[in-house]
């Protein structure tokens, strides 16, 4: 089914397509998600042991821009940013949310997973 | 019977109309470019003029064109209205003169509340901790998220060192943004506010992706020269690069 094979990675290259500022904000937020799980399903080679739970978005991004491994630090780097805009698009929603902001966390999901940490391909 | 508007007040159409053009919308802005042009020709050094091809320059992602048509709006900022006032000092902070943001909301009400975001982004683009301190001390700072920033500055040791962050950064990035923003965010997981700073460039992927890993190192290494931990300047100080040509 469609539905198990798609990633959020996907659901966020698709939904950035979109017109409505919705869409943009939705796309955003997929992209956060993309990266973050990605990171997590491959913890292991990260030397990271999740635990779980909401506090694994903290404990990540800390344990990465901490590491003293430029590698690592990188992809701490991105994901932060990431983070920001996913948190622009959530719950800034008195500031606009333009396109740039969505096509850029979109694009930086796709460094994490392709480019920075490319675990499982 | 057809009336031909105003040149100021055409000057003033075409500013907003601008707005609502898409960067694609290229035989548009082309046509705008040449009307500007005309009405420039007849009223030379009008604000509104100008703002309407500084708002047009910045469109096109035309980077230079932007700076040196805010040269010429610079002189002219003591006579502004209130309008043309906020709208040049968007245009200077999207250009990245941080200064002149502040000079020309002085020029008003020198009370840092006057267009408190405004000054919050243009002392965020300067890493000015005198400029962000008086920001933190008034009643811009209604959440207190610049007061927390400070403090986390403080605490991390790298307050004294913004001015050079935002230096280094402005280096790597260098002049062809024509589109900025900054933000201080913080969720749960923060111990204090960032600094999230946002460069529009008309560069694709790879380019802006390398300008902002050669950005990183930069800041690595400054870090390392002046006894600070890497992580905590990464983590105080976010710079994304973002393409302008979608905007």
């Amino acid at each position: 089914m469609a539905a198990e094979t798609r990633t959020a990675y996907d659901v966020a290259a698709d939904l950035v397509e979109g017109e409505a500022e919705a869409d943009l904000r939705a796309a955003a937020s997929r992209a956060y998600m993309a990266g973050f799980q990605h990171l997590l399903r491959h913890a292991d080679g990260l030397g990271f042991t999740p635990e779980n739970t909401g506090r694994d978005h903290g404990r990540l991004k800390g344990y990465l821009l901490n590491s003293g491994d430029p590698t690592l630090e990188a992809i701490g780097y991105e994901l932060d940013k990431l983070r920001h805009t996913r948190n622009g698009a959530d719950y800034h929603i008195w500031a606009p949310f333009p396109e740039p902001h969505a096509r850029y966390a979109v694009e930086r999901a796709h460094a994490i997973i392709h480019h920075l940490y490319p675990a499982g391909e | 019977m057809v009336t031909t508007p105003e040149p100021a007040e055409e000057a003033v159409t075409i500013f907003n109309e601008l707005a609502r053009l898409p960067a694609s919308a290229r035989e548009a802005l082309k046509q705008k470019a040449w009307r500007l042009a005309a009405l420039e020709r007849n009223r030379p050094g009008d604000p509104w003029v100008l703002l309407a091809r500084a708002r047009l320059s910045a469109k096109l992602g035309d980077a230079e064109g932007l700076r040196a048509v805010l040269d010429r709006l610079w002189p002219l900022y003591p006579a502004f209205d209130e309008q043309q006032l906020e709208f040049a000092a968007r245009h200077f902070l999207l250009a990245g003169m941080f200064e002149r943001v502040w000079a020309v909301l002085d020029q008003r009400q020198e009370t840092p509340a006057y267009h408190g975001q405004l000054r919050l982004e243009a002392a965020l683009g300067l890493g000015d901790p005198v400029r962000l301190q008086r920001l933190a001390d008034s009643r811009a700072d209604e959440v207190g998220r610049v007061r927390r920033f400070l403090e986390g500055m403080e605490n991390a040791d790298l307050r004294e060192h913004l001015p050079a962050l935002a230096t280094i950064t402005r280096q790597r990035v260098g002049e062809a943004f024509c589109g900025f923003g900054a933000t201080l965010g913080e969720d749960e997981t923060d111990a204090f506010p960032q600094a999230y700073l946002r460069y529009l460039v008309p560069w694709a992927f790879d380019d802006r992706f390398a300008t902002e890993q050669a950005l990183l190192q930069d800041l690595r290494a400054y870090a390392e020269q002046n006894g600070l931990t890497p992580g905590a300047v990464l983590e105080a100080w976010l710079v994304a690069l973002m393409d302008s040509r979608e905007f």
